[in-house]
């Protein structure tokens, strides 16, 4: 790995002090629930009937913020102390790679640590937990961590290229784009398969071979468009 | 060898570069002036791969430049960028890793000249600092071509002496080309080779300081004597008092006549009245 490339990933791993934040803040509202809940039934003397929300969920808050603030504050910085685009292009990729590895490896542990403590709790009637929503808790750990690792890569490289395109036409394009899925397509069901279809590929597919093939391959794809468009970023 | 051909960079409606042409063939330290808004900083941007042309073609050595291809031997950081808030002394390493030809040394020599504390950080620096520090790793260095935008700005009249020696300490250590784009026309007529003057975004003058030196002065005597003069002159402003009069010329010296004195122009004037090209009474 060059040596400009290598510092620019540990630049955008130093510099992303909000999405660590919003990673702890994350871990902390989700993990109160659990102590909310110890209280109440202690206050009510009644065990149980409620059902945990994972502290799994909190990790995807890493990638996604770090998506969010890498082209939009540091791609700046480190083209002003002399970096090149090609290299942020480069480095940022691989920020992308460890941070969902690093959030999928989390969430997997949280995931068994829950399901050894928290589900079998008398608090808890069970724990909702990612893998149980996407149903990706059924091949084992190893599977698991690299379905939500696959996914969590391909939300990050969707969001970096989402916000590294705003300021210019096509940004205002993926914009609108953006909406006319959440206003015109969710409500119309024949249009509403097309994103259930989508859906059905990167996070329900009940082979895990293919969902993370599609996840690693969509993610690429959204990725590779940044050359163009980190090629136009204007400083 | 740097080479714009028939550029044009449009903002809007607005072309902050015009139809510009201009070739650096040979390394000097070159003195970029113009108005504020005459296009310096575009130009400069553009030729760092920064921001792309809207028509025409810029090369380095030959390759074309455009953001997706910053040529590597070109290095500019924009006056007033901002920076990680970390310590000076990280910045500068940092900047060491980032850029190939960087100077390690120079930068902390420069540092020390400066003043400048390793250990403040970034948001701690005044306005002057922050320029300094963003001059310190522009001019540390040791690409093909240096950038600097106005490289001076909130530094006072010691820092900016110190800054004009070490501009030319660096060039004497390694030549290259170092384009400074400044208003502070005088003080860089110290230490610069050539100037290149543009003006709403077109070329309006490029020359070395010695021809500038030999063919800039300015005729003074009263309006009967002076004026049956500019004839054939190429004279580029007047200034009237009374019946006294001064005209400001650029091309081949004459032998004034009796009555007529001629004088030196400093480039601040021929600045002035090649681009405001205005006569004053």
């Amino acid at each position: 790995m060059n040596k400009s490339v290598r510092t620019i990933t540990k630049l955008n791993l130093k510099n992303i002090k909000g999405a660590y934040i919003a990673l702890i803040a994350g871990l902390a509202a989700l993990g109160s629930n659990y102590i909310i809940n110890f209280f109440i039934s202690m206050n009510t003397g009644e065990a149980g009937g409620n059902t945990g929300v994972s502290m799994g969920w909190a990790v995807w808050a890493l990638p996604v913020a770090a998506a969010i603030i890498i082209p939009a504050a540091n791609f700046r910085r480190i083209i002003s102390l002399g970096g090149k685009r090609d290299n942020f292009f480069k480095g940022s990729f691989r920020v992308y790679v460890l941070l969902a590895a690093a959030a999928s490896l989390l969430g997997t542990i949280i995931y068994y640590l829950e399901a050894a403590y928290v589900a079998v709790s008398p608090l808890f009637d069970g724990v909702l937990g990612v893998p149980d929503t996407f149903g990706w808790g059924l091949h084992g750990p190893v599977v698991l961590f690299l379905q939500q690792f696959a996914f969590l890569f391909l939300t990050a490289a969707f969001t970096h290229t989402f916000v590294a395109a705003q300021g210019k036409w096509y940004g205002l394009a993926a914009d609108i784009a953006a909406l006319v899925v959440l206003c015109v397509f969710l409500p119309i069901e024949p249009l509403r398969n097309i994103v259930a279809g989508y859906a059905f590929l990167v996070i329900y597919n009940p082979n895990p071979f293919l969902q993370i093939v599609a996840c690693l391959a969509i993610g690429l794809g959204f990725y590779m468009l940044n050359r163009p468009i980190l090629a136009r970023k204007i400083l | 060898m740097i080479k714009f051909t028939d550029v044009t960079k449009r903002y809007g409606s607005i072309a902050a570069i015009d139809h510009l042409s201009l070739e650096i063939a040979d390394s000097g330290i070159y003195c970029l002036l113009g108005r504020n808004g005459a296009g310096k900083t575009t130009l400069m941007k553009l030729l760092a791969g920064h921001i792309a042309a809207s028509g025409g073609e810029i090369s380095v050595d030959g390759k074309p430049v455009s953001p997706g291809h910053m040529p590597e031997n070109v290095n500019f950081i924009e006056n007033g960028s901002v920076q990680f808030n970390k310590r000076i002394s990280e910045l500068i390493d940092i900047a060491a890793e980032l850029q190939e030809d960087f100077d390690r040394g120079f930068a902390y020599e420069m540092m020390k000249r400066f003043d400048l504390n390793p250990n403040k950080k970034f948001k701690q620096l005044s306005f002057g600092m922050r320029t300094m520090l963003n001059t310190i790793i522009t001019l540390s260095n040791n690409s093909g071509a240096i950038l600097l935008d106005e490289p001076t700005l909130g530094f006072d009249a010691i820092m900016r002496d110190q800054f004009n020696n070490l501009l030319l300490e660096s060039y004497q250590a390694i030549p290259r080309v170092i384009m400074v784009s400044t208003h502070l026309i005088d003080e860089i007529e110290k230490v610069t080779e050539r100037l290149i003057i543009i003006d709403q975004g077109r070329l309006l003058f490029e020359a070395g300081i010695d021809e500038i030196d030999e063919k800039a002065y300015t005729l003074s005597g009263t309006t009967a004597a002076v004026l049956p003069l500019l004839g054939g002159l190429n004279c580029i402003g007047q200034t009237m008092v009374g019946s006294l009069v001064a005209a400001h010329i650029y091309g081949e010296r004459i032998a004034p006549p009796e009555g007529v004195s001629i004088d030196r122009m400093s480039l601040q004037d021929f600045f002035i009245y090649l681009v405001g090209g205005k006569s004053h009474e």
